[in-house]
Order: structure tokens, then C-alpha cells, then sequence
């Protein structure tokens, strides 16, 4: 996979993340009820919970944040491009994992949009460490025909 | 002469070819050190966001730590800027009303106030669609006395408009039932988390004959509506009666019925 295929990749992962987390920031300033697809009040109750925020800034924001923040990463070709998407996916990774445990043993609920966007999250993580370890300094990966860096 | 060039070039392909496989086995030692980097920098980050999102724990817990209670500024955040007249949450002027019958130390009432009220407050509450009255009550009654004593300073805090925050903030660091936690001490700290509130001025007042009277005001309620458990509710409209509504924990138990009756 050369360098170039992973950042379409990481892009496009990341605008799904960005368009899910972009929707859960709009749910909570405007105040409407958050669309569930298989119905029930399960994303409504999750959003509502303690854990929506952290520090007073709701998650949905957080993760937009991170989500952008990885999408621009992929156009820094330096090795702090390659290190900070890592960083990021693996950071965001990881606390979605603690609030999917939180969803089921805490507020015993599930956000299908936060299930969505941990999905998400997992795949960035292998995206961007696959990056991270294959691709080179000059912007090519290992693989013996080199391919440069240009999204 | 020419073989000699031959075996020239060929030691130096040979040294070359080392030289290549050298860098490359110090650019991966170098990228899995970097990755090391990486994932303890992102541990660290996530187990920062997970204390400060687990706030010291939440209801449930065997004993409040020393300090503002937990979720303090959460629940500020919950109520900020509704309007908040005695025990009643919301406009005056809501088109509907629903009346909440709960024990501050029912943990079921507690899975109410962070499933479902929180919904409420958010959809039809702060919209000014929705005002609730909370009608305590005083039915765990192992240990005698405890739930009452919640309840008469949460009545209390009521005649500061602070009741809200104080229950709700009680709910957040609720404790196990089956024991004597409702103390003093206990009371003034979750008090503690509620700005504004006099905490000495309700505690003189949880024993006034105002209090007597609404806290047997909201037990004769509770009873001519028929119930007898908690959480208990009745929703109605302006001008109508209040009917008892089938809901305890779940989100959708409410906003169905009151949706219903927004539309009529």
C-alpha cells in the first residue's frame, strides 16, 4: 500500500468520523432529539448521560475536534504528520473504548453513533500506525517501488 | 584486469547492499520506537480524559470522598438557567405538568434522574414546554428516619429554589439504601456542590411546620393517586387532570405520552 493510498484512506475515515461527531455536536446545541435507527432511546439516553461531556466540553465537540485534527494530518507528509494521526486515532481509540464500556455497564445504553464512530476510531488506529511503520522519511513506503507523497 | 573491476564493483554492490539493509533495520527500530512514543502518549492522555470523566465515581459508591461532592458541575450545567419556583422546575406558564414522586435514597429513582430526566429537561423542560414538580417522599425506611431527613432539606432547600440542584446532586452520589448515610455531615456536603445554597438556613428550616406540611402534602398525593412505589408520576395538561403515567426509567416512557399531549 503505498503512502498516498493510506492518506485517501485516513481522509476518508476521517471525514466519516468528522460527519458523525459533526451531527452530535449539532444534537446537542440545538436540543433535538438525536435520530437512532433502530429506534428505541438509547443514543437520546447516552447523550443525555454525565458522559456526554467531559470537563464541560461535550465529547461530540472533543471528537470533532480529533477527527479534523486527524484529516490534517494526512496532509503533512513530515514525520509529525505520520505521528500525531497515530497519536490522535490511538487517543481517540482509546476513549471510546472506555465510553462503549461506560454505554454498556454504566448508563446501560447504546448510541449507535458513538458504536459508529468507535468503529471508526479502530480503523484510523490501523490506518495511521500502518503509516506510521511503513511508509518512510522521504514520504515512500518500503515496498521496493517506491510511491512519492502527494494526496 | 577487467575481472578485477568486476570484483570491485561487486564488493562494493556487497558493502552498498549492507549499508542499505543497516539503514533500514535502524529506520524500523527507530519507527517501533516511535510507535512506543506514541501509544504511551496516547495512554496517557486517555487515562486522564477517563478521570476526569469519571469524576472520583458517581451514585453507588460505598462513601462520598471529602469535598464537593462529584458531577457538581455537571448538574449546574443540567439546570443552568431554568427557571426554578419551590419544588417546580420550569416555566410556570409549561402547558404541561408532570409530577415526580421520588425517594432520595431510591436507587430506582436515581436510574430515573440520569436515564430519562435529563432527557426531559433537555426536549421539553428548558423549551418551556414541560414544568415538574418534585413531590418527595419517604419510603426506604431501613434505617428509620433517613430518607425523611433527605427529604425535609431537600423541602427545605426548596424555599431557596435550590431544590433541584440539591436532589439531583444527591442522586449523582447516591449511596447503597440499606444503610445510614443521610447525616448531617452528608447533607452539608452535597449541599456544598449547590451554589447558593444556605445550607444552615435549610438545615434550621427542614424542621418547620412549612415543611411538616408539604412533605404530608406530597405523602396524601401520593396516596389518592393510587401508588405505591417509587418513582411515581402524573402528567396533564393546562386545565386538565393530572393522570398517572406508566414510566419509571426509560426515556421513551415519557416522551411518548407527552408528546402526545404537546400535539393536541
Amino acid at each position: 500500500v503505498s503512502d498516498r493510498g493510506l492518506r485517501i484512506t485516513i481522509a476518508a475515515l476521517a471525514l466519516a468520523g468528522t460527519g458523525i461527531s459533526a451531527y452530535l455536536t449539532y444534537v446537542h446545541y440545538a436540543g433535538v432529539q438525536v435520530v437512532c435507527v433502530a429506534g428505541g432511546g438509547g443514543c437520546e439516553t447516552v447523550q443525555s448521560s454525565s458522559y456526554a461531556e467531559l470537563a464541560g466540553i461535550p465529547v461530540a465537540v472533543l471528537g470533532l475536534i480529533g477527527y479534523v485534527a486527524i484529516l490534517a494530518s494526512v496532509l503533512v507528509t513530515a514525520e509529525a504528520g505520520r505521528l500525531g494521526g497515530a497519536g490522535l486515532a490511538l487517543a481517540g481509540f482509546g476513549f471510546s473504548l472506555y465510553l462503549t464500556y461506560r454505554e454498556l455497564f454504566t448508563i446501560k445504553a447504546v448510541c449507535q453513533w458513538c458504536v459508529a464512530s468507535a468503529v471508526v476510531m479502530a480503523l484510523l488506529v490501523v490506518a495511521t500506525v500502518w503509516r506510521l511503520l511503513l511508509v518512510g522519511e522521504d514520504g515512500a513506503t518500503d515496498e521496493p517501488a517506491p510511491a512519492r507523497a502527494g494526496l | 584486469m577487467s575481472s578485477r573491476q568486476a570484483e570491485r564493483a561487486e564488493a562494493r554492490a556487497r558493502r552498498e547492499a549492507a549499508q542499505r539493509e543497516a539503514e533500514a533495520r535502524e529506520r524500523r527500530r527507530r519507527r517501533l520506537w516511535q510507535l512506543g512514543a506514541v501509544v504511551a502518549a496516547a495512554a496517557a492522555v486517555v487515562v486522564v480524559a477517563i478521570v476526569v470523566s469519571s469524576g472520583g465515581g458517581g451514585g453507588g459508591s460505598k462513601k462520598l470522598k471529602a469535598g464537593r461532592p462529584p458531577q457538581s458541575a455537571q448538574v449546574a450545567a443540567l439546570l443552568r438557567g431554568i427557571p426554578q419556583h419551590g419544588i417546580t422546575l420550569g416555566s410556570p406558564r409549561a402547558p404541561l405538568t408532570m409530577v415526580e414522586f421520588a425517594d432520595l435514597k431510591c436507587p430506582i429513582c436515581r436510574a430515573y434522574s440520569e436515564a430519562a430526566l435529563p432527557v426531559l429537561i433537555r426536549r421539553y423542560v428548558r423549551p418551556g414546554k414541560l414544568k415538574i414538580e418534585f413531590q418527595p417522599q419517604t419510603f426506604v425506611g431501613s434505617p428509620p428516619g433517613d430518607s425523611e431527613r433527605a427529604a425535609r432539606f431537600a423541602l427545605a432547600a426548596a424555599a431557596q429554589d435550590k431544590m433541584w440542584q440539591f436532589s439531583e446532586l444527591w442522586y449523582a452520589n447516591q449511596l447503597d439504601e440499606s444503610t445510614a448515610y443521610a447525616t448531617d455531615s452528608f447533607i452539608r456536603q452535597i449541599a456544598s456542590g449547590v451554589p447558593g445554597l444556605d445550607a444552615q438556613r435549610a438545615l434550621a428550616d427542614r424542621s418547620s411546620s412549612s415543611v411538616d406540611g408539604q412533605l404530608q402534602r406530597a405523602s396524601t398525593l401520593f396516596q389518592n393517586a393510587g401508588f405505591t412505589g417509587t418513582p411515581s408520576f402524573l402528567l396533564g395538561g393546562r386545565g386538565q387532570p393530572l393522570r398517572p403515567l406508566a414510566a419509571t426509567v426509560d426515556p421513551g416512557q415519557f416522551t411518548g405520552p407527552i408528546g402526545r399531549l404537546l400535539k393536541r
